[in-house]
């Protein structure tokens, strides 16, 4: 499909300036922060001469203008170097490495969640629009929209982890692992389950209005009234008709909900303690290691921009229109 | 069913009318019922909701919930208007003047807008906020700056369509100056749809707020919503009330912000339930 | 005279709330014989495509209440539930509507349309289905239709599209065709085309067909009788010769000598054209008794009492106070408007 490929080059070329604003946005704050490196290594230190400190920027070239070091700081970047955690006493890049997996996983189940439950949901309301269901379901979206995401979390914890202890509140997997496929795979899921709740849940109530109002706005529309006439059934049309086309904005949705479903994850992972990279941001916060929080920030916004990409590469799949447009 | 109609957008209207006006008394009346500081410890630590003299109860220090809640009312409602002014003026002018110029301009700014919708913006909220020191400027100032691209792309649509018509084409052929005809033409148009924005942002705004202060990164010289449910989180297995009631106020003010929202969607543009 | 293929009496359509409604169709009677073209001609707004779509119940969405009378073949189909009337709806009342551009589904191709509309009244694998359905894109003239399958509608062109539409209507192989406006939203060429198409599959296949149009040309064309509407109203249907020759409802005449015709002789004085003045009443505002009196140059008194249709011949109807006469017809006598 060489038009589809033309197509995602394109793409990729309009997200290529929006990575390098986030470059450099990144390396502003930066020099916005209090201290630099050397302040930063003196302060580990816990003793450093004003002198030794001097000589340390000196060494470093610290000094230079700004335009060398903001060449510096993209050449460091495009060797996937992030800096130095002190703190964690490791490479930044190496610490985001081992938590991206984690909070991958964490969103995608979440997203499905939401979109599979939230989709359904918001047909549901469509088709009975005006009717108590819809109501109902109109009610819980915007209760769903209100909630905290970290005040769901805990009052899941209160319900399901205290009350009727079912469900584990923090971490990953049972300390240590369980043996075999299976059981290993059930342990993982039940660790998964409130954490990718309290994170689906804001985002339900967004895909239920969504797929609310585009499904309304589509069952309008001129053509369903030809596959009324050809006299097929409600639920054909509801399916192949209505849904199929009021997916199309949805998915539109979910590439913009991307950025802001990473800062859920945050919140949500702080509140399980979930080893993925909100957990680390939040470590980060609380330690005020800014080159770690920065490295984080850079690789989340590269996350979410690739992420963007496969969108619109399912938009491109979904659309046959897409073709004329490139 | 139109009769149906109108009462349940009055009462949607109306629900989000009582809940802010609740809010607000409470965020006036907090110095006025207790004047001393909400960080104060005055009692028993621990003490349940109901008990006598502490209706909510105190938290892990002996603290008086009440007259947190009351406090941290206050900041929501500063946070929230304050963030979501910013957003709206810097949201207003990208838009107005991506949609009303057109060409490189809007590329430019366009691209700028979807920058900031696709970034993680919370997590450059909470960067801004360490690295300016957490207090209320530097908040609303984090949340102001990463939430206006909603705004900006509603205006400079109204914009582009305002631009069209006739009106403002016969204002260029007088003479009439560009900045005149945004003041003038262009931004009262596009009042309508803003203001129903402005007010899902203030809820949003109060949401975000919520978060930074719940991760420790609220202003520390005052008590919010967000730092006691973060505060009570410690205490979850044995005194939950200390982050549900928090958390609920938090929610009440965010319905009121949607439902008047809402309410003033169906009152200001009342083509979009046509169908 | 046998059954007619589609007989309604006292069709009645409102909109709005009961106490105030809106009467968008009122007390329409009209019936087509198998084989026969009828066309419903008159302004926009005049009730004519609310009519189609009440037929076959698909004013979806809209709270509309209709009433009346509807007999599909001797059978009354008017009480029919939904399902029942998936049953009708295709198989044996196809439709065509104005927009051919949003008529079709853009995201699946033409051929799973028309597969959809095959399967939904035959029992057919989808083999024989893609099988028909190619049958059926060679039957509106489309070139080669194997190929043309397996595209989407945003590949075809506005005239090609509307082949399509045409297609999916005969897809249940019903007797009755409804187009509404069905080329409307055409080039004047392709229109042409389109009517063509239509007529030949008319007499290919024996249906009935009701065209809605505006166009008075096209009613000249293709239709073996005229229904004009005015204001949900019927007010007169005449065989078309006999409408164009003498209509007798002031309305119709004024539509008629409104008409811009052909100059054959470029050196012939230009022949001012006739306006009817006035603008059509809305629905909210219909007046008392005959809706165009305020209108027509014919209103007396009388008019606001509404006329009851007149039965002139068997075929012939009109409802007004005041009907020209063949005798003093202006149009038949041409010379004595000059006098």
């Amino acid at each position: 499909m060489p038009a589809l490929a033309k197509y995602m080059l394109r793409r990729l070329a309009q997200l290529l300036p929006v990575a390098l604003i986030i470059v450099l946005c990144s390396y502003m704050l930066l020099r916005m922060a209090p201290g630099d490196m050397v302040d930063v290594m003196a302060g580990e230190s816990g003793s450093a001469t004003p002198e030794y400190m001097a000589q340390l920027r000196e060494q470093f070239d610290l000094n230079a203008p700004g335009y060398v070091l903001f060449g510096r700081y993209l050449n460091n970047l495009a060797h996937l170097d992030l800096g130095y955690s002190f703190r964690n006493n490791m490479q930044v890049a190496e610490l985001i490495a081992q938590r991206v997996p984690a909070t991958l996983t964490l969103m995608l189940v979440a997203v499905v969640i939401a979109a599979v439950l939230g989709i359904s949901l918001g047909a549901v309301s469509a088709r009975y629009r005006g009717r108590w269901l819809d109501e109902v379901i109109s009610t819980l979206s915007t209760i769903g929209f209100a909630t905290p995401v970290f005040w769901v979390g805990l009052l899941l914890i209160v319900v399901f982890s205290i009350n009727l202890r079912w469900l584990p509140s923090a971490g990953m997997q049972t300390i240590g692992g369980v043996d075999g496929f299976w059981p290993s795979l059930l342990d993982r899921l039940r660790y998964m389950a409130l954490p990718a709740l309290s994170l689906s849940f804001f985002y339900l109530s967004i895909y239920v209005r969504m797929t609310r109002s585009a499904m309304l706005e589509v069952y309008g529309l001129d053509y369903v009234r030809t596959a009324r006439a050809k006299g097929i059934s409600e639920l054909c049309i509801a399916v192949r008709h209505v849904l199929r086309n009021a997916l199309l904005p949805l998915v539109t949705i979910t590439g913009l909900q991307l950025g802001s479903l990473m800062g859920g994850s945050i919140v949500v992972e702080t509140v399980f303690s979930w080893p993925g990279l909100g957990r680390l941001a939040f470590d980060a916060v609380f330690q005020r290691d800014i080159n770690l929080l920065l490295g984080i920030f850079l690789c989340s916004s590269f996350l979410v921009i690739l992420m963007n990409l496969l969108v619109d590469l399912l938009y491109a799949m979904l659309d046959p229109r897409i073709e004329i447009r490139s | 069913m139109n009769r149906i109609k109108s009462i349940m957008r009055a009462r949607s209207m109306l629900l989000g009318l009582i809940i802010l006006a609740l809010i607000c008394v409470a965020a006036l009346s907090a110095n006025l019922i207790y004047p001393a500081d909400p960080f104060d410890i005055v009692a028993r630590a621990n003490l349940w909701p109901g008990s006598p003299g502490y209706p909510l109860g105190t938290d892990m220090l002996g603290r008086d919930m009440t007259s947190g809640m009351l406090h941290a009312a206050r900041i929501s409602l500063i946070v929230g208007v304050g963030a979501a002014g910013l957003s709206v003026a810097l949201g207003t002018l990208i838009g107005v003047v991506s949609g009303y110029f057109g060409g490189w301009v809007d590329d430019c700014l366009m691209r700028l807008t979807e920058l900031f919708q696709t970034m993680p913006s919370f997590l450059f909220a909470i960067l801004l906020v360490v690295i300016l020191q957490p207090s209320i400027g530097s908040i609303v100032f984090a949340i102001g700056i990463t939430s206006w691209p909603q705004i900006s792309r509603l205006v400079r649509a109204e914009a582009m369509r305002v631009r069209q018509q006739d009106f403002v084409s016969a204002a260029l052929t007088m003479g009439i100056q560009h900045p005149a005809i945004i003041w003038r033409h262009i931004l009262p148009n596009s009042l309508a749809p803003v203001i129903v924005a402005a007010s899902i942002l203030i809820a949003q705004a109060i949401l975000t707020e919520a978060s930074l202060s719940f991760l420790g990164l609220g202003d520390p010289s005052v008590i919010s919503w967000g730092s006691m449910v973060g505060a009570g989180r410690s205490s979850l297995r044995t005194a939950w009330y200390m982050t549900a009631v928090p958390g609920a106020a938090i929610f009440l003010a965010v319905m009121g912000f949607m439902y008047l929202g809402n309410g003033l969607n169906d009152l200001l543009n009342p083509r979009t339930e046509v169908r | 005279m046998s059954t007619p293929l589609l007989d309604v009496r006292h069709l009645r359509v409102e909109f709005g709330s009961p106490k105030a409604p809106l009467i968008a169709v009122n007390d329409l009677s009209l019936q087509v014989n198998a084989g026969e073209t009828l066309a419903i001609v008159g302004e926009s707004g005049c009730g004519k495509s609310v009519t189609a779509l009440a037929l076959t119940r698909l004013l979806h969405g809209s709270q509309a209440r209709i009433s009346g009378s509807v007999k599909y073949r001797g059978e009354e189909i008017s009480t029919l539930d939904e399902r029942q009337m998936r049953g009708i709806r295709g198989r044996h009342i196809g439709m065509i509507f104005q927009d051919p551009m949003s008529a079709l589904n853009p995201v699946m191709s033409v051929g799973d349309q028309l597969i959809e509309a095959i399967q939904a009244h035959d029992k057919l694998s989808r083999v024989q289905a893609r099988a028909r359905a190619q049958e059926l894109l060679e039957k509106v003239r489309i070139p080669e239709p194997q190929k043309r399958l397996d595209d989407y509608p945003h590949r075809f062109s506005g005239g090609m599209r509307q082949r399509v539409v045409i297609a999916l209507a005969l897809a249940g192989r019903p007797s009755l065709l409804i187009a509404d406006e069905p080329t409307t939203a055409l080039d004047v060429t392709i229109q042409a085309q389109i009517l063509g198409l239509l007529a030949t599959l008319q007499k290919e296949m024996g249906m009935g067909l009701i065209l809605i149009t505006h166009d008075l040309g096209v009613v000249a064309e293709t239709a073996d009788r005229v229904m004009v509407m005015y204001a949900g109203r019927k007010v007169e249907e005449q065989p078309v010769h006999g409408l164009f020759a003498a209509p007798r409802h002031p309305y119709t005449q004024g539509l008629i000598a409104a008409r811009p015709a052909l100059q054959i002789n470029p050196t012939a004085r230009r022949v001012r054209l006739r306006e009817i003045p006035g603008m059509v009443p809305m629905l909210s505002q219909l007046p008392e008794g005959c809706a165009f009196a305020a209108r027509c140059e014919r209103a007396s008194d009388a008019c606001h009492q509404q006329p009851d249709a007149v039965r002139i011949d068997t075929l012939t109807s009109v409802a007004c106070h005041h009907p020209w006469q063949a005798i003093d017809h202006p149009l038949l006598q041409p010379q004595r408007a000059h006098a």
